[in-house]
C-alpha cells in the first residue's frame, strides 16, 4: 500500500503551516499519533486525522490560515480543529501540552522536507510505539489495533534504540514485554 | 520523496505490506467525543465533495 497522492498533497501543505509557525516561534510542530504512524508505515495502517502538538496556540492557528486552513466550524475553535478546502477528507487537530509530557528526545525527531521548501516534523519511532503501546494498555479488551500497529512499526523500523524505546514504553504506562523487550 | 520510497520498500521487505489494514485500523471505542465529532466533520466533507471518506470507527 501507498498513502494516497491527496494525503501526501495535504502533507505539503501542513508543512507549508509548520515552516510558518518555525519561523514565529523559532520551534517545530510535531505530527504524532495515527498520521505519524501511516506516514511511518507507509500507509499500511491509515488515518484521515493528523494530531499536532505545537506549544502556541494563538501561532498554531496563524499558520494553518496562512497555509490555507479553515477552522472547523463543527468542532469548534476550542477544540483546535482545522481543514483544508482542498482536502475535504482530512482533519488536523491541536493537541494541548507538551510532546508527550516532555518525556520525548527533541534530538531525535525526524524532519521531512518537501521539494517547495515546507518540512514536516514526526516523533522517531521509539515514540511512536510507545505511545501505540500505551494507548493500548488503556483500549478496551476488544481492541488490539494498537498493540499491532506497534509491532507493525517495529518490524519496520530501520534501526531502534532499544535502551530508548524501553524508557519510552514504561513512562507511556505500557509493557515491553508485548513486543518481545 | 526518498523517506517514503524508503518507508514503502521496509513495508514490502518486512512483511508488513501483507497485515490486513482493518486489523491495524481503531475500533474507536475510546475516542474522545471531540475526537468522534472531528472524524464525523471529515466523514461530513468528503460526502459533500463526493470524495470518499477515510475509512474509521468512531
Amino acid at each position: 500500500m501507498t498513502l494516497p497522492s491527496d494525503y501526501i498533497a495535504l502533507l505539503e501543505e501542513l508543512g507549508r503551516a509548520f515552516s510558518v509557525y518555525e519561523r514565529m516561534t523559532g520551534v517545530w510542530p510535531v505530527l504524532v499519533g495515527g498520521a505519524a504512524t501511516a506516514i511511518q508505515t507507509a500507509g499500511e495502517f491509515m488515518s484521515g486525522d493528523f494530531d499536532v502538538v505545537a506549544g502556541n496556540d494563538d501561532a498554531f492557528a496563524a499558520a494553518m490560515a496562512e497555509a490555507g486552513f479553515l477552522i472547523d466550524e463543527r468542532v469548534g475553535r476550542l477544540a483546535g480543529g482545522f481543514h483544508h478546502p482542498d482536502f475535504p477528507r482530512y482533519g488536523v487537530e491541536l493537541v494541548s501540552g507538551d510532546l508527550f509530557d516532555g518525556r520525548s528526545d527533541r534530538a531525535k525527531l525526524i524532519r521531512l522536507s518537501f521539494r517547495d521548501g515546507s518540512d514536516i516534523v514526526l516523533p522517531p519511532v521509539e515514540d511512536l510505539i510507545a505511545d501505540r503501546l500505551g494507548q493500548y494498555a488503556i483500549a478496551s479488551v476488544s481492541d488490539a489495533s494498537r498493540l499491532e500497529q506497534a509491532k507493525v512499526l517495529l518490524r519496520m523500523a530501520k534501526e531502534v534504540d532499544g535502551h530508548y524505546l524501553r524508557s519510552r514504553i514504561v513512562d507511556e504506562g505500557g509493557d515491553p514485554a508485548l513486543i518481545g523487550l | 520523496m526518498e523517506f517514503l520510497k524508503d518507508t514503502e520498500a521496509r513495508a514490502q521487505a518486512s512483511g508488513v505490506a501483507a497485515v490486513s489494514a482493518e486489523r491495524l485500523r481503531n475500533r474507536g471505542f475510546s475516542r474522545t467525543p471531540a475526537k468522534r465529532a472531528a472524524l464525523a466533520a471529515a466523514a461530513d466533507r468528503a460526502r459533500n465533495a463526493g470524495v470518499e471518506p477515510i475509512r474509521a470507527y468512531y
